[in-house]
């Protein structure tokens, strides 16, 4: 049986509950086999493969994994398929650790695991209403660093930092690397993800913020059509790991596999 | 006449010597002549990024006066360690208004070469915010590698895309492919080009003979040097062949190396 690839945010991993106690989130009740692409993964009949899904990837950490999935020895070009979801163009990768050991390609998805490089989601803290301060302890933590980086990550990102560019440029990249997929025979199912939210982005869809060659992704399902289920948004996305109730995935699994039938 | 649209870094400007343009000198306007097109320099400036250069190319695409049936893209890269920074201006960049952004300074060119600048100007330098949180961010936050990774694969990306729309596109590696201005040797002591760092779709144009080539035909016929002679080794900014020209490169030089493009090209 072949396998589904999946890379991508936390709306790509597994199903989990997440509980509070005395405001701190632990890790509850799991839910086998009820995210949407294990659902999804089923439809097709391909095993699900969680390759590169992680809560807070950033996009550039989700064009690493699609880059690396290729020279995984497991992967079989002929018989599998990779869904790949984006997310927020307001995530970014940033030099890691001082100890850890140079960005090198040939070291693949270890350049992050070993923090070679990092995720910074100081822009998240920003945006999301729901967020909470951009100076909480763990802003310096991911990076690895003490307050004075993220005070330093925060004058970057106030004083320098183009976000409107830098959402065009990932849009290029994003695009360019479904096509260089596409040209290396991988069977690719880019899933426009948690990008197109417009919580996260600079003007409410990135479809109008560039000329994109590869846009059916727009055209799929987008996730808020499943809110309108039992649960709200808000408490879908703080009480799931990947912010779906089982049956807002089983609804939206359905949904996406109906779109993807009908591309034929 | 078809035209070739020529974007890119210096490399790819018109020539000018000491104030005075020298018309059809440049290696670009011989390789387009070359070829019978007519050279139109749509997006060459000096010091620019690839970030900038693939914009350029996206941009291009809008333009009135492209005809994608007759008109050929050359293309040329840059060094990886050039980027682009918020400029002045209140005004958001706007991917619709194309070279307006850096006119208006909405954007603007950065390098890395900013933490090399002599002492002196560096402490000049951080007394203005800007530029003082761009050194710490390159001195903290920024990885030389990765981003020349990132780099890699959107430019190889975009020539996909370039490719599959329908784009008579010639990517040149230009200085991308210098030791100078890239950590080939940092990351692969065993790397001796661009190609060797990363898993190319599109890696012909690193097989094209490289602008050394020029600055070679230069150093050997004006500065008289011999074989294994390289200005960037032995740097003199006062007898440089390569600060002599806005494109860095003589005519003389320019001619023997769109010649020798143009039967690569043509081969």
């Amino acid at each position: 049986m072949g396998k589904l690839w999946l890379i991508g945010d936390s709306f790509f991993t597994r199903c989990q509950e997440i509980e509070y106690a005395s405001g701190v989130s632990i890790q509850g009740q799991k839910h086998p086999g009820t995210s949407w692409p294990e659902l999804f993964a089923k439809h097709l009949g391909l095993t699900p493969e969680y390759y590169w899904a992680y809560g807070s990837l950033s996009n550039q950490s989700i064009l690493l994994g699609l880059d690396c999935v290729y020279n995984e020895p497991r992967f079989n070009v002929n018989t599998d398929k990779v869904l790949c979801g984006f997310t927020a163009t307001s995530r970014q990768m940033v030099q890691g650790h001082p100890q850890a050991p140079k960005f090198d390609r040939t070291r693949g998805l270890l350049n992050e695991v070993e923090g070679s490089i990092t995720g910074t989601s100081y822009l998240d803290h920003k945006q999301m209403m729901f967020a909470v301060s951009d100076l909480r302890p763990n802003t310096a933590t991911v990076l690895h660093g003490s307050k004075d980086r993220a005070r330093q990550v925060r004058q970057y990102y106030e004083t320098l930092y183009p976000i409107e560019f830098d959402e065009y440029m990932q849009c290029m990249t994003i695009d360019g690397a479904i096509t260089r997929a596409k040209q290396r025979g991988i069977d690719i199912i880019p899933h426009i993800g948690f990008m197109d939210s417009a919580n996260w982005n600079t003007d409410g869809s990135v479809r109008g913020a560039f000329d994109w060659h590869n846009f059916q992704m727009f055209t799929a399902p987008c996730y808020s059509l499943v809110y309108k289920e039992e649960l709200t948004h808000e408490q879908q996305f703080s009480n799931y790991s990947n912010h779906m109730s089982p049956s807002s995935a089983k609804y939206y699994g359905e949904l996406f596999a109906e779109w993807y039938d009908k591309l034929g | 006449m078809g035209k070739l649209w020529i974007i890119g870094d210096s490399y790819f400007t018109k020539c000018i010597h000491a104030d005075q343009r020298l018309p059809n000198s440049s290696w670009t306007e011989h390789f387009a002549h070359n070829i019978g097109l007519e050279p139109t320099h749509y997006w060459a400036i000096g010091g620019t990024s690839n970030t900038s250069i693939l914009f350029g190319l996206e941009h291009l695409w809008s333009h009135p006066q492209y005809d994608s049936e007759n008109d050929v893209v050359l293309v040329g890269f840059t060094a990886t360690i050039r980027g682009l920074m918020r400029g002045s201006s209140t005004k958001r960049f706007d991917h619709t208004v194309g070279y307006a952004n850096f006119r208006e300074d909405r954007v603007r060119h950065t390098e890395l070469n900013l933490l090399d600048m002599p002492t002196d100007s560096l402490q000049e330098d951080t007394r203005n915010p800007k530029n003082k949180a761009q050194i710490e961010y390159y001195d903290q936050m920024y990885s030389a590698e990765y981003e020349q990774y990132i780099q890699h694969m959107l430019i190889d990306g975009a020539i996909g895309i370039a490719k599959t729309r329908g784009m008579n596109i010639i990517p040149h590696a230009g200085i991308l492919d210098f030791h100078y201005w890239n950590l080939i040797q940092d990351i692969f002591p065993e790397g001796h080009s661009s190609k060797d760092v990363y898993n190319w779709c599109h890696s012909e144009m690193f097989d094209a003979p490289s602008l050394l080539d020029a600055h070679h035909w230069d150093w050997e016929h004006r500065l008289n040097k011999g074989d294994g002679y390289n200005e960037f080794d032995n740097w003199d900014i006062n007898n440089s062949t390569m600060m002599m020209y806005s494109n860095h490169i003589s005519p003389e030089a320019a001619k023997v190396y769109a010649d020798k493009y143009t039967e690569y090209y043509n081969g």
